[in-house]
């Protein structure tokens, strides 16, 4: 007997939106997601909303979340993650350890599912791999995930080191995007939107500050996104293509200093900076490698899981399939895209 | 005709006792005086648990309407009202307040104890004005009508085959493929979905015909469609894949556009035909747009021409657009092959002489100096237009276009293919020119979200959409104007404008605007507004 059920690993955006569609369809699905809560990263990010909404979707996670809630034909497994597998489309079975009530101790748990998706998600690129940038040894240099923490937790910009506003800020793009040197020779895609987004809400809250954007190429993303930059650009906001080689400062001290180099003269310049935002790229789950052993898929060059040629949802293994940025970097809305997407390729395998 | 509401049942949820830590149940109802109701705190997580524990509850006190207070208590509402539409009683006679909102804005413990004692108070009474919402069933057509016959037409009607609905498809050319038809090494994967569109019994195409005339509603549409034949048709959903038109930017180029200056899709052409010279100089990013298809072209055929006839290229952007799957190895082959790069703020100068295009530009890098090149074929990056009939489509559908004339989606944040209008549909170019991969993705998502929605067959629709008076309408067309959903029409026979419930988001706009004050959301009648205001002011005033 062929099973109807489908598991879905990974409750964020992707995972959700997959799991959501499925229901719609009848399945009975499992997210197997290993924190505590749904959401995943887009669950943190603030609105960027400034005079008008600037389509950075943070809110969407909110309200997907909630919806995921009102399905009683999904089941949320919180604290779960998949320890083993064996099966053949149509006939899954899946080894869960979950965590049970009392803290540090697992149960295992054994699904049998028809299909499932795979919506692990990414891993923020770890900033402190770029040494130059002195992430972690400074305290203001934060990454922009730390930024969108800090927006939606407080509501306002501060400098790490003694809370004050800071008056210039730097913007630094492609950290761990576009980059052979550190082994990420791909363009994350969503830094650019989001960098700009950010700076463009902190000029709207702070007219007062001076924020440059050090960058190696705009990168479009979605209807609506030149009149963004245009607007950053009317603002005020610094382009400056060019990226920054080092940072100097002092630990335990704010004061920071940028070296690149100057467009116009082409001479090398040192800038003082209050704040340094490293615009983070998306990399691959660092235990990307043991679930897709663990499932028998593939991964490509960089640690994303392989698609399979057009089939953009079906990985290596037949019922096995793939939404949202572990397949490669992807927006929210491309996320949820691709998660519906995901449904519609299981949907159309359980039906045969 | 309002029931009055004898018992009131006050559910409280508290699955991780975060409230018992500030709040009693015997100390709120020993407060609620004056209210008859039965009271009950439920400790289980979600799921099967909660419900049990609520229909226990609603049993044994035989309640018709109940307060439900926790954290977070809207996360579950489907399962509350779910419980409550089993029992045969109204769902909407059920509110949701969250005693969070009483601990976190509060803070001293016996403050917090009256908020919530006002929050629960004053849902009991908003509830008491509550009367049941009608339901109406909706029949919903399996049908689905594509119009377009492009790649994203082509998939959008695969996945909806695949999912078991029948699909038409409409074409409004003689041949199917749209814009990939022309790149090579595309023609494969084209023929494979070709052929197995045309293998899917469940997938009927029309070409050289188009779009007449719409009727109806979502899940119930009236379509005729116009070309050799003349039909007419009945479809749940309206797919607009049409596409768009890719041009020279002549007005950018002046009168240098000439035989030696030409678009990409003329070079993909002399590609595929082996007519390539030995200088070539690509030039993209003459309007500035928010696509990244003109990119991806220029990466791909100066890679071509570099490998299979070792062309001098000179590729010369603003920016380079890698943000598609694969883009920054591609631009890194390009560069390895010895494909050469350079960015400029200024546009080119561009003259024709002796058949020889000489480009000059300013090189963005220091020390900026003026750059000659010649080369014997100049490649212009093409812009994305929207097509000729894109705005008597619109006009038909009552969906919108946006400012460049291309299809306005109505909220990108949730599903960026869905139209103002429920049931009609947006995907591929004719909303946002976009890659293969990105198209497919978009393609297959929506044919998801239609699936979704017409796989049932039909749909219980709970009538909370707004109600115009028939006697108080003056058919002044204020509404069917400003209704943002296409969702009013007029009824001729009755003289009045209608709303048709299934189109309808309960906006309120037609209700705001109507100068007759002819329509109501059943939700928030005058009377419920009002009744609310006043309960709301009875703690504080008197």
């Amino acid at each position: 007997m062929s099973s109807r059920n489908v598991a879905v690993i990974g409750g964020g955006i992707a995972g959700i939106s997959a799991a959501i569609a499925l229901a719609d369809m009848g399945s009975l699905v499992y997210i197997i997601e290993r924190d505590t809560q749904t959401g995943g990263h887009a669950a943190g990010f603030a609105c960027k909303a400034t005079e008008k909404c600037n389509k950075c979707s943070a809110c969407v996670a909110d309200e997907l979340i909630l919806k995921v809630f009102q399905y009683p034909e999904i089941r949320i497994l919180t604290g779960s993650e998949v320890m083993s597998f064996s099966g053949k489309p149509d006939n899954f079975r899946l080894q869960i350890s979950r965590a049970a009530k009392e803290e540090s101790l697992f149960e295992e748990v054994e699904l049998k599912v028809g299909a499932m998706v795979v919506a692990t998600g990414f891993m923020p690129f770890d900033a402190e791999a770029k040494k130059e940038y002195g992430y972690k040894k400074y305290k203001n240099v934060i990454t922009a995930l730390d930024l969108e923490r800090s927006l939606r937790l407080t509501g306002k910009i501060a400098k790490p080191t003694d809370g004050s506003t800071p008056k210039k800020i730097a913007f630094f793009q492609c950290v761990g995007s576009r980059d052979e040197s550190i082994g990420k020779g791909y363009c994350s895609k969503v830094c650019c939107p989001y960098a700009l987004r950010l700076s463009k809400l902190i000029k709207s809250e702070t007219p007062e500050s001076d924020i440059t954007i050090f960058y190696m190429d705009v990168q479009p993303a979605g209807k609506g996104f030149y009149e963004l930059r245009k607007s950053c650009e009317g603002l005020g906001i610094r382009f400056v293509r060019n990226l920054p080689s080092k940072v100097y400062g002092y630990v335990n001290s704010d004061f920071l200093q940028v070296k690149s180099i100057n467009a116009d003269t082409g001479e090398v310049i040192l800038d003082e900076f209050d704040l340094i935002v490293l615009s983070v790229g998306l990399s691959p789950q660092n235990d990307a490698k043991f679930l897709a052993d663990t499932l028998g898929i593939d991964q490509d060059g960089h640690g994303f899981y392989r698609a399979k040629g057009e089939l953009l949802n079906c990985s290596s293994n037949p019922g096995i399939f793939l939404a949202g940025a572990c397949q490669g970097p992807k927006s929210i809305e491309e996320s949820m895209a691709h998660g519906k997407a995901a449904a519609a390729e299981v949907g159309k395998m359980l039906r045969k | 005709m309002k029931d009055k509401i004898s018992k009131i049942g006050i559910f409280i949820y508290d699955p991780e006792g975060n409230l018992g830590k500030f709040l009693s149940v015997e100390a709120i109802c020993s407060k609620l005086s004056g209210l008859h109701f039965a009271s009950t705190v439920s400790s289980s997580v979600r799921d099967e648990g909660l419900r049990d524990d609520f229909e226990e509850f609603v049993k044994k006190n035989k309640l018709s309407a109940a307060v439900i207070a926790g954290y977070s208590s809207r996360s579950n509402e489907k399962i509350f009202k779910n419980s409550f539409k089993k029992a045969g009683l109204n769902p909407y006679a059920l509110a949701f307040i969250n005693l969070g909102e009483a601990i976190v804005i509060c803070g001293k413990k016996v403050k917090i104890l009256d908020r919530a004692v006002q929050l629960i108070v004053r849902a009991a009474r908003w509830i008491e004005n509550q009367g049941p919402i009608e339901t109406q069933k909706i029949l919903l057509n399996r049908k689905v009508l594509v119009l377009g016959g492009g790649i994203a037409g082509i998939e959008t009607a695969l996945t909806l085959a695949g999912g078991g609905l029948d699909v038409v498809l409409v074409e409004g050319g003689q041949d199917l493929g749209g814009e990939i038809a022309a790149i090579e090494g595309l023609q494969d994967f084209l023929g494979d979905k070709i052929r197995a569109l045309k293998k899917e019994e469940k997938i009927k195409i029309i070409s050289s015909s188009r779009l007449a005339n719409t009727g109806g509603h979502a899940g119930g549409f009236i379509v005729k469609i116009e070309g050799k034949d003349e039909s007419v048709l009945e479809v749940g959903a309206i797919v607009v894949a049409v596409g768009y038109e890719s041009i020279v930017p002549i007005e950018e180029l002046g009168e240098n556009f000439n035989s030696r200056v030409i678009g990409q899709r003329d070079f993909e052409k002399r590609l595929s035909s082996n007519d390539v010279p030995g200088r070539i100089c690509f030039l993209t990013d003459l309007v500035d747009e928010d696509l990244k298809v003109q990119t991806q072209a220029l990466l791909r055929q100066a890679l071509a021409v570099k490998k299979e006839f070792d062309s001098d290229v000179i590729c010369l952007c603003k920016d380079l657009k890698v943000s598609f799957d694969g883009g920054e190895e591609l631009y890194k082959r390009a560069r390895e092959a010895g494909v050469l790069f350079f960015k400029y703020v200024e546009k080119p100068g561009i003259k024709v002489l002796n058949n020889v295009v000489e480009v000059s530009l300013i090189n963005e890098d220091y020390p900026h100096e003026e750059m000659v090149f010649e080369a014997d074929l100049l490649v212009v990056g093409e812009k994305a237009a929207p097509r000729k009939g894109f705005e008597e489509l619109a006009k038909l559908l009552s969906v919108n276009l946006d400012s460049n004339g291309f299809f306005q989606e109505d909220n990108v944040k949730i599903l960026p293919t869905k139209s103002s209008k429920r049931g009609v549909f947006f995907v591929g170019g004719c909303r946002l020119p976009q890659n293969i991969n990105e198209t497919l993705t978009e393609a297959r998502a929506t044919a998801q979200e239609i699936l979704s929605f017409l796989s049932k067959g039909e749909i219980e629709l709970d009538l909370t959409s707004a109600k115009i008076n028939s006697d108080r309408c003056v058919l002044c067309l204020t509404c069917v104007r400003t209704c943002p959903h296409g969702a009013i029409v007029v009824d001729q026979k009755e003289e009045t404008a209608k709303v048709i419930p299934i189109s309808c988001q309960s906006c309120g706009i037609c209700a705001s605007e109507c100068p007759v004050m002819a329509i109501e959301l059943p939700l928030y009648t005058n009377a419920k507004v009002m009744g609310q205001l006043v309960n709301s002011m009875a703690g504080e005033v008197g």
